[in-house]
């Protein structure tokens, strides 16, 4: 069904770039009035616990917050995909993710998951898209998220003005962790996350969007990286910036550090020393 | 992280002293080589026969055996009583198994030593095997998942679902890694760190290495294995043993570990262990046992203390427990370094037992981290590892354990000395320690 | 375990062998199977001592003919002890010849004799007529041996002058040569020099009649020694096995196998005696000197190492550990010490010099140490095989073994129990009059005869 949403955004994306839309305001597609898509979607236990068997998390009641995310994607790419939305969904770059939980969902818990997009706005490199995301259980916020993508050398008029705050440059620290992701790790996790990029799942595809090769989700190593912080706490902001794609097969040297309340988990291409993903998770 | 020693609370009740009468175990040869074709209960099995010759044992029911392996076949969930059943003890003798990986032959020993000082049994073996070359080998997590998801299926259209997920990759099966589970890495790059961190030498690592191999083929060579040891499969001694090394072959070796760090790497296949396949056993009992049955004991296992650190955080090295179990060891019985004859390290690589060594020469990591007013102190090298250790033995995981206890009561007996500490680090940032008194 | 022409023979070749007069070997009767037949025994020769045995057998359930008899006979009983004159040979040697016939397979003759001086050196206060005749009857018994067919043996129970004709170790000795444990063992006499002993009836001779007993076999590892150590065990002996640490594995599984203790040590070690002393911890009331090597070569391209090793496992390393076991105190009250010779100790063999100057070592060492044992209590033998199916002796070449199996009386090779069962039974506290001989268990070999 993804798939569909995939192609019909291709299919959009090609028209857009022939001819970027910007007739509809950015107000009217972005912001605290722009439309929702609301869902609901049961916690089945057994779809719950093959997502963590995939992402290294460990199976029990609650449900982590990686697995909230890939129920609030299909509907966030529904909404980026609209013929009126003004870039070109595909080719999309993910680059950072915000999640703050309030309290865990548990499994077997309906959960109505609501998605908006909540900016649009200038960035050095093209423009940044915000998706909004809420998890409730019987009315109460269990979780929210901001997805941040990048669309590149695109220019959106009415987009907000913003200034990202300068990355810190990476010095690769020493590795406590090695983690190898193969092809068949992307098609794990597609599987279970829904996530059926072709970027991911196909090497003649991803060339076409100038990687060198299949690169795994960058969704999937955030959620590595939570899993190995093993958050013990019910409330915790995870914070998740995203630097370089890993291609497929890859070897990522990982570092987590536990400071106070704060612990960071750091991956980075152990050859190159260039960081693939910087997060950390604050209780 | 502060592990403080503590006083032991409870009160001494009316324990019995749980005697090391002896030990037995086959050859330790290095992985693919003499024992490629012997499977852990093969190993297990013929020490076990060994030690039950040595002391006249046949048919005989004894209380309790425990064993181990660290790399173990699903197949193998009864490793220690099917060993058993193949000996020649009595079927009676119950068996069973457990891990604590590197340590578990330690384990073992400290298992049935309590259960002995309790009246539970009255005598016991401590057991431990591993065989690095005829290790469990396992279908991909994709063909796996396939398969139970196959198992599971009721109707043809979910059958083939769930066969419809596989691609050829999936049938490459998958070996087992020394990584650990939680970080990936090797062992050698975790202490690869540790060894950077603490500035270890490569030198002192060459030392420690040679003086390994000089000592375990003395005691070859002046008959201390004749009654610690039963050949098989033609093996006669242990095959890492190299006699002839030098400083100068070990300095020529290429480092094998810690490539990828800003310290130059020290750490080479010459001062690490090698992959080993081996068994050993020991044989403890009560006083009473031993009388009864004419047998002098030659130390008695006293007490064991086990730690462990978070390495996953890198906020400790992976295999630095000892140094954490050794205070509260020391303490728990008023015992300091200047009490003992003996230190038994285990080599897991040279640098482990020097970083060790350096840990509780440290003022700061000792006030830091141990809690402890003043250092341990410095280990005196002629009491450390004095008939070898691991890197010259070689180091088939859960055998290391029972190798060191039968060695070190023996040492003891023979050379009328009094006390002695061994120590051993695990995977899992795990490190189990224990006392051994004539 | 016999070999491929006794089975052929007593089998589809049966007539052919008998119509080429070819040589004609039978499966011997070994224990357990009968261990005593059930056929009568003839007692022949005049005096007391052939009544006081007629009646010793008849007490330990034989059946008893003191006549020549038409009957199937098990064994004959012939007594010369009283003669004293080569002429009275006569009679009771043709009553033997005239019963021959009715021996069943696997018979036994026996001969009774005092015991004759030959050795030049011995006191040769004895009336040359006297001497001659005692000499003759083990002549006698030697010739019969080789004429006996059907796995039959004949031996001789020799006794001292002033040691009662039925002092319990020369009981004993009859018990073993009735019986199949004496299966391989032919034209030997045995003697019995002292009434020392404790007596020992035939149905205890059959059982464990070595209960209670420590014993310590050298070599006990595989072959012979591993042969020597079960026969022991069956027996009811406590067997601690000692062989090198080489050879580990293999006498674990022994010991394993008869309840038995592994003790790895080189015996050639300076202290191996104390070492076994202390490890065993309790009074040795047997040891076997078993352990021995072979290093073959002609003298003239002998090399020290070869001669020195073999000297040194063979008989150095016994006289030392006989030494330091008396040293530490650590002999049972009657030890019984074993060693084991060689026909090649005896007879010589070419390209074995250092081996035969070993075992001949060996059966001057029992001669001489009888005496020295004998002040403790004690006892030492030692024990000569002749062609035993072996590892050892398999690798030989086909030609060579075959020849060797055949000129033997039996026409076979023996077997390593055939060696143990004959050690079991100088260990055995009846066997206390027994001391400093060598009995070679060869099946009456040529070689050494």
């Amino acid at each position: 069904m993804m798939l569909k949403t995939y192609l019909t955004a291709a299919g959009a994306s090609v028209l857009k770039r022939v001819k970027p839309s910007s007739s509809v305001p950015v107000e009217r597609i972005a912001g605290a009035d722009s439309p929702r898509q609301v869902s609901t979607v049961v916690a089945d236990p057994q779809d719950v616990a093959e997502f963590c068997r995939v992402v290294a998390e460990p199976v029990r009641n609650t449900v982590p917050v990686t697995w909230l995310h890939a129920q609030g994607f299909g509907p966030s790419l529904t909404l980026m995909s609209a013929p009126d939305f003004p870039v070109a969904v595909v080719g999309m770059v993910h680059i950072a993710n915000t999640v703050t939980q309030h309290e865990p969902v548990l499994v077997g818990e309906s959960v109505t998951v609501t998605v908006w997009i909540d900016s649009i706005r200038t960035h050095a490199k093209g423009t940044e898209i915000v998706v909004a995301a809420r998890f409730e259980v019987d009315g109460r916020l269990c979780a929210e998220e901001r997805s941040h993508y990048l669309a590149k050398g695109v220019r959106v008029p009415g987009a907000d003005e913003y200034e990202q705050p300068e990355r810190t440059p990476f010095d690769p620290p020493q590795a406590t962790m090695e983690w190898r992701f193969t092809p068949r790790t992307a098609d794990a996790y597609a599987r279970v996350s829904g996530d059926v990029n072709p970027i991911h799942l196909n090497g003649l595809a991803a060339k076409a969007f100038g990687f060198r090769g299949r690169i795994i989700h960058g969704m999937y190593t955030a959620a590595r990286a939570l899993a190995a912080v093993q958050v013990r706490d019910d409330a915790f902001t995870w914070d998740v910036e995203f630097a370089t794609p890993v291609v497929l097969p890859g070897r990522v040297a990982v570092r987590v550090d536990r400071s106070g309340s704060t612990t960071s988990v750091d991956a980075w291409n152990p050859r190159r020393g260039k960081p693939h993903m910087l997060s950390t998770v604050t209780v | 992280m502060t592990q403080t020693p503590h006083p032991a609370q409870s009160t001494p009740g009316p324990v019995r002293r749980a005697a090391i009468l002896s030990g037995n175990r086959i050859p330790f040869a290095r992985a693919h080589k003499e024992y490629a074709r012997a499977s852990n209960q093969d190993m297990l099995t013929s020490a076990l026969d060994g030690l039950v010759a040595r002391f006249g044992l046949a048919g005989e029911r004894l209380g309790e055996v425990a064993g181990g392996a660290v790399l173990k076949h699903s197949r193998d969930l009864n490793l220690t009583r099917e060993a058993v059943l193949g000996s020649a003890l009595s079927p009676q003798t119950p068996a069973f198994d457990l891990g604590q990986a590197c340590a578990t032959g330690l384990e073992a020993s400290v298992t049935i030593a309590q259960k002995i000082r309790l009246g539970q049994i009255d005598v016991g073996v401590g057991a431990g095997v591993d065989s690095a070359s005829d290790a469990p080998i396992a279908v991909s997590e994709e063909l796996r998942g396939a398969l139970l998801e196959l198992n599971r299926a009721k109707t043809v259209p979910q059958r083939l679902k769930a066969l419809s997920r596989l691609r050829p990759a999936d049938l490459a099966p998958a070996l087992p890694s020394n990584g650990e589970a939680r970080t990936g890495l090797s062992m050698g790059e975790h202490q690869a760190i540790t060894t950077a961190a603490w500035g270890i030498g490569r030198e002192e690592q060459d030392a420690l290495a040679l003086a390994s191999h000089q000592k375990l083929a003395a005691a070859w060579d002046r008959g201390f294995f004749n009654d610690l040891v039963t050949p098989f499969l033609g093996v006669q001694r242990d095959t890492n043993l190299r006699p002839d090394s030098t400083l100068e072959s070990l300095a020529g070796l290429k480092p094998a570990f810690g490539r990828g760090l800003s310290a130059t790497p020290t750490m080479t296949a010459g001062n690490s262990t090698p992959l080993t396949d081996g068994a050993s056993t020991v044989l403890l009992s009560s006083e009473e046992w031993a009388a009864a049955h004419g047998m002098e004991p030659l130390a008695y296992l006293v007490d064991a203390e086990a730690a462990a650190v978070d390495f996953v955080t890198g906020e400790e090295g992976l295999l630095m427990a000892p140094a954490y179990a050794v205070p509260r060891l020391l303490a728990r019985n008023g015992l300091t370094f200047a009490d003992f004859d003996v230190f038994e390290i285990h080599e897991a690589f040279a640098s482990t037992v020097l970083t060790h060594l350096a840990a509780w020469e440290s003022e700061e990591f000792c006030r830091e981290r141990l809690g402890l007013d003043a250092p341990l102190g410095a280990i005196d090298r002629d009491r450390l590892n004095p008939n070898g250790s691991s890197l010259a033995a070689g180091h088939p995981f859960a055998a290391t354990g029972g190798r060191i206890v039968a060695s070190v009561a023996k040492h003891l007996k023979e050379t009328g000395q009094k006390r002695a500490l061994v120590s051993i680090c695990a995977a899992g940032g795990q490190g189990l320690t224990a006392i051994i008194e004539a | 375990m016999t070999d491929r022409y006794t089975r052929l023979v007593n089998g589809p070749l049966k007539s052919l062998v008998k119509t080429l007069g070819l040589p004609n070997p039978v499966p011997l009767r070994r224990f357990p199977d009968g261990a005593y037949l059930s056929e009568p025994v003839l007692v022949l020769g005049p005096g007391s001592a052939a009544d006081t045995y007629a009646q010793i057998l008849l007490d330990n359930g034989f059946e008893v003919r003191r006549k020549p008899t038409s009957e199937k006979l098990q064994a004959v009983l012939a007594f010369f002890d009283e003669a004293t004159s080569p002429t009275d040979l006569s009679e009771t040697a043709l009553e033997v010849g005239g019963s021959l016939r009715g021996l069943v397979r696997s018979s036994r003759v026996i001969v009774f004799s005092r015991d004759g001086h030959i050795v030049p050196e011995r006191p040769a206060a004895m009336d040359p007529a006297l001497n001659a005749t005692r000499n003759g009857a083990l002549g006698l018994m030697r010739s019969l041996a080789h004429e006996m067919r059907g796995g039959g043996t004949v031996n001789g129970i020799v006794v001292s002058d002033g040691v009662p004709m039925d002092a319990p170790s020369a009981v004993s000795t009859l018990w073993f040569l009735l019986s199949s444990k004496s299966a391989y063992v032919s034209g030997q006499p045995v003697h019995v020099t002292t009434a020392d002993g404790d007596p020992v009836s035939a149905e205890a001779f059959a059982g464990r009649h070595l209960d209670g007993r420590l014993a310590v076999v050298t070599g006990a590892a595989r072959g012979i020694g591993a042969a020597i150590a079960q026969t022991l065990a069956r027996d009811g002996a406590t067997v601690v096995g000692v062989d090198v640490p080489q050879a580990g594995d293999d006498l674990a599984r022994t010991m394993n196998g008869i309840g038995g203790t592994a003790l790895q040590l080189d015996i050639t070690a300076e202290d191996a005696g104390a070492t076994i002393a202390e490890r065993v911890g309790a009074p040795i009331d047997v040891l076997v000197h078993n352990a021995g090597i072979t290093r073959d070569k002609m003298l003239a391209n002998m090399d020290a190492a070869r001669w020195d090793s073999v000297i040194a496992v063979n008989i150095a390393s016994q006289l030392r550990m006989n030494a330091q076991l008396t040293e530490s105190n650590a002999w049972g009250s009657a030890p019984r010490v074993v060693s084991l010779a060689s026909t090649s100790g005896i007879a010589g063999n070419r390209g074995q010099t250092n081996y035969a100057a070993s075992k001949a070592g060996v059966i001057g060492m029992v001669a001489a140490g009888a005496q020295p044992f004998a002040a403790q209590g004690g006892t030492i033998n030692a024990v000569a095989p002749g062609f035993i199916e072996t590892e050892m002796t398999a690798k030989m070449p086909t030609l060579t073994r075959e020849v060797a199996r055949r000129v033997a009386s039996l026409q076979q090779g023996g077997l390593p129990v055939d060696v143990a069962e004959t050690i079991a039974f100088l260990s055995a506290g009846a066997a206390g009059g027994i001391s400093g001989t060598t009995l070679r268990v060869c099946g009456q070999n040529l070689v050494g005869a």
